[in-house]
């Protein structure tokens, strides 16, 4: 496989096939969240958190996916002077989630939850650097890393799925990209805190 | 050999001054324009080429080209800019 295709692959894929693959994604990463305790409560947002029923697990990446292809479509729409299909900008974005899966799995590492514990109910004064082993410490920065790493690459994806599938001009295309991420990190959680399990 | 469209010296576009039989070697003078496919690159001459063969199917080019629908259709909407600045 070309590097290119690793930073690009809607040049290959797109439409019904993307969308598939996406969504199989999409609900791989909330099985293995649910185990693990992580979520995907937002557009590019990967934490560990509380517990709570698998359909959380599940609906919060798809929410964010129906988010942004939404606000995606709508700007394609409404800017974009090709005929643009929704497939291809649901299916794109669907298929930018895969970077994602590996993300699924950092809820596994102990340090997430042990280091909250630690530092509940402490005044900023009284954490100090001996309260942290170097093993949890080193195990946090390469969490931070590891997420960084896999977000990024998701982010890339959304933004040429969102080009390729909308043909837009970059005077449109890098303002809405923008907003879109910066409001996804907000409006899908505003949107599940209406879901009461 | 790559038809050359554009003036070398100020890149205005060039007009074709000699016709030649190839035949009889007949040549015929005179002012002519160049047609509009000849004045897009060779690239998009072939994609248009490959557009009529598949009957305007931007599905089946996708698929002999090995790409995705939008990546077609965003070269066609390229092919039709040129055609628009020609």
């Amino acid at each position: 496989m070309k590097l290119k295709y690793l930073i690009n692959p809607f040049e290959k894929i797109a439409g019904i096939k993307a969308l598939l693959f996406g969504l199989f994604a999409i609900i791989l990463a909330s099985i293995i969240g649910f185990k693990t305790n992580t979520h995907f409560d937002g557009v590019l947002s990967v934490h560990s958190g509380r517990e709570t029923p698998y359909i959380i697990y599940f609906l919060e990446p798809l929410i964010s996916w129906l988010y942004a292809s939404t606000i995606f479509s709508i700007v394609g729409f409404i800017f974009s002077k090709s005929k643009i299909r929704l497939i291809d900008i649901f299916g794109t974005q669907a298929f930018a989630f895969i970077p994602l899966l590996p993300a699924s799995f950092i809820g596994a590492f102990s340090v997430l939850t042990d280091i909250p514990e630690k530092l509940s109910g402490l005044e900023h004064y009284e954490i100090t650097q001996n309260m942290f082993t170097f093993s949890e410490l080193f195990t946090l920065i390469f969490i931070a890393f590891f997420v960084m790493f896999f977000v990024v690459w998701s982010a890339i994806w959304m933004f040429h799925g969102f080009k390729l599938s909308t043909n837009l001009h970059n005077k449109y295309l890098i303002p809405f990209y923008i907003l879109t991420i910066v409001s996804g990190f907000l409006v899908p959680n505003y949107l599940l805190s209406f879901i009461n399990f | 050999m790559k038809l050359p469209i554009k003036c070398p010296s100020c890149e205005n576009k060039l007009l074709v001054k000699t016709l030649l039989c190839d035949s009889c070697e007949t040549q015929v003078d005179g002012k002519y324009n160049l047609p509009e496919l000849a004045s897009l690159p060779l690239e998009s001459q072939k994609f248009i080429i490959d557009f009529v063969k598949n009957s305007g199917s931007l599905k089946n080019m996708a698929k002999e080209m090995n790409l995705s629908y939008p990546s077609v259709r965003n070269r066609l909407d390229e092919v039709i800019k040129q055609l628009s600045n020609s």
